[in-house]
């Protein structure tokens, strides 16, 4: 008798959660409806089977009916499924589910989602060595101006050295333009060209030892800038250090994430 | 008249002496000190082929040590009448050429300075070169007074 087959409505209903519709109908007419929670079927128990309808369809084909209705039915998008039962070669009757089609799609869903996940986490993971690979020759970078500045800076006490004999060649040349001067005076009026030549040898002195006081002050200059530079470079290094080291966190993050990703990947294959 | 004097340094202060009175500039020597000679030599040594006594006025003028980086000690040496005295200085500055002098009273310095070189920007005292030879001088400098 097709009431028996009503006892089956309970356990089909509870297996879908209580979400789905599940219906029981003879060859006339709905006998038993459970409404579910999501999709909401606009039948009750008694009303007559609609021509059309996928109910309908599965006892007058004799096969199971399987559609997918659009949410502007419903206002949900569902899936139906009739099945005809059949008797000594006849349908006596039939059962039909409604269950949303975001349940039966959400499988699918979460896989390409869990799928999207892992590749995002892919891209990220290959932007960050990108990043740690800039960071590393940033690092080098650094370095090499580091040796360049201390290599300047050795050039610049080697210059030192020149100006300091410079100063000692132009202060030789003053005492000697001095004593020429005071023979050329001794030797009266005879010495009187000498004289001129000893008074531009002390001008050159002069302008030499002038010089000899610029270029230090340039060297001093330069040294005084190299040490800023170092100042700077260090903290350079120091920052260039954690930006490193902040790399190597996200990285490990990167890391758990895509191993979490992989696991909902298995687990969405597998629902 | 123009005048040709060697302007040099006694500490900070500049002095002058007529050039005619020097016989050479030196590069500071190795000085022999004699044991008992008055303060203001430092004693002797050897230039050329010849030995000059080595005096130093700043003592006797009161003039600290400066410890100027910029400054180059020398050793004028004044000539008078086939006499030498090397005189320590701290620095040589130039030769001077002028005309503006002033005279002022010998009681200052025993008359060792008697005129001074009137400049724009600085006075300089002339320190008489032939005067630091005779005999007053030298007593006075042998002394312990200051002026």
């Amino acid at each position: 008798m097709i009431e028996q087959y009503g006892q089956l409505i309970p356990l089909i209903y509870d297996s879908l959660l209580g979400k789905a519709t599940v219906a029981l109908y003879d060859c006339e007419k709905y006998l038993e409806v459970r409404q579910g929670s999501v999709v909401k079927f606009p039948v009750q128990n008694g009303d007559t089977l609609t021509e059309g309808t996928g109910s309908y369809n599965s006892i007058h084909t004799g096969k199971k009916v399987v559609e997918e209705i659009a949410a502007h039915a419903l206002g949900i998008a569902y899936f139906s499924v009739a099945y005809p039962l059949v008797e000594n070669g006849e349908s006596i009757g039939g059962m039909v589910v409604a269950i949303s089609s975001e349940m039966l799609h959400i499988n699918d869903k979460l896989r390409d989602t869990a799928h999207d996940l892992a590749s995002s986490l892919e891209q990220i993971s290959a932007a960050i060595e990108n990043i740690a690979s800039s960071a590393q020759d940033l690092s080098t970078s650094g370095l090499n101006i580091s040796q360049s500045s201390q290599n300047v800076y050795e050039k610049a006490e080697e210059m030192e050295e020149v100006v300091q004999y410079i100063d000692s060649v132009a202060s030789d040349t003053k005492l000697l333009g001095l004593n020429a001067s005071i023979e050329a005076a001794r030797a009266g009026e005879i010495g009187r060209g000498f004289g001129v030549v000893a008074s531009e040898i002390r001008s050159m002195a002069v302008s030499s030892a002038g010089s000899a006081k610029d270029i230090r002050k340039i060297i001093h200059g330069i040294r005084q800038l190299i040490g800023k530079m170092s100042e700077e470079m260090a903290k350079f290094g120091a920052n260039t250090q954690e930006v490193s080291a902040s790399i190597e966190e996200i990285g490990a993050s990167i890391e758990s994430l895509t191993l979490s990703a992989e696991q909902l990947e298995e687990m969405a294959k597998n629902l | 008249m123009l005048k040709q004097y060697i302007q040099f340094k006694l500490g900070e202060q500049s002095y002058a002496v007529e050039m005619s009175c020097v016989r050479e500039i030196l590069k500071p020597v190795k000085v022999l000190k004699l044991l008992g000679a008055p303060e203001f030599v430092q004693g002797v040594a050897k230039v050329r082929d010849s030995v000059i006594t080595i005096i130093d006025l700043r003592k006797k003028f009161g003039i600290l040590d400066t410890n100027s980086e910029n400054e180059e000690p020398r050793i004028v040496v004044l000539e008078c009448q086939a006499e030498s005295i090397g005189l320590w200085v701290n620095d040589v500055v130039e030769i001077l050429e002028t005309d503006t002098i002033e005279k002022i009273p010998s009681i200052v310095h025993y008359g060792t300075i008697t005129e001074i070189i009137k400049l724009e920007a600085e006075l300089i005292p002339i320190l008489n070169g032939q005067r630091l030879f005779t005999e007053k001088v030298a007593e006075w400098l042998s002394s312990e007074d200051r002026i």
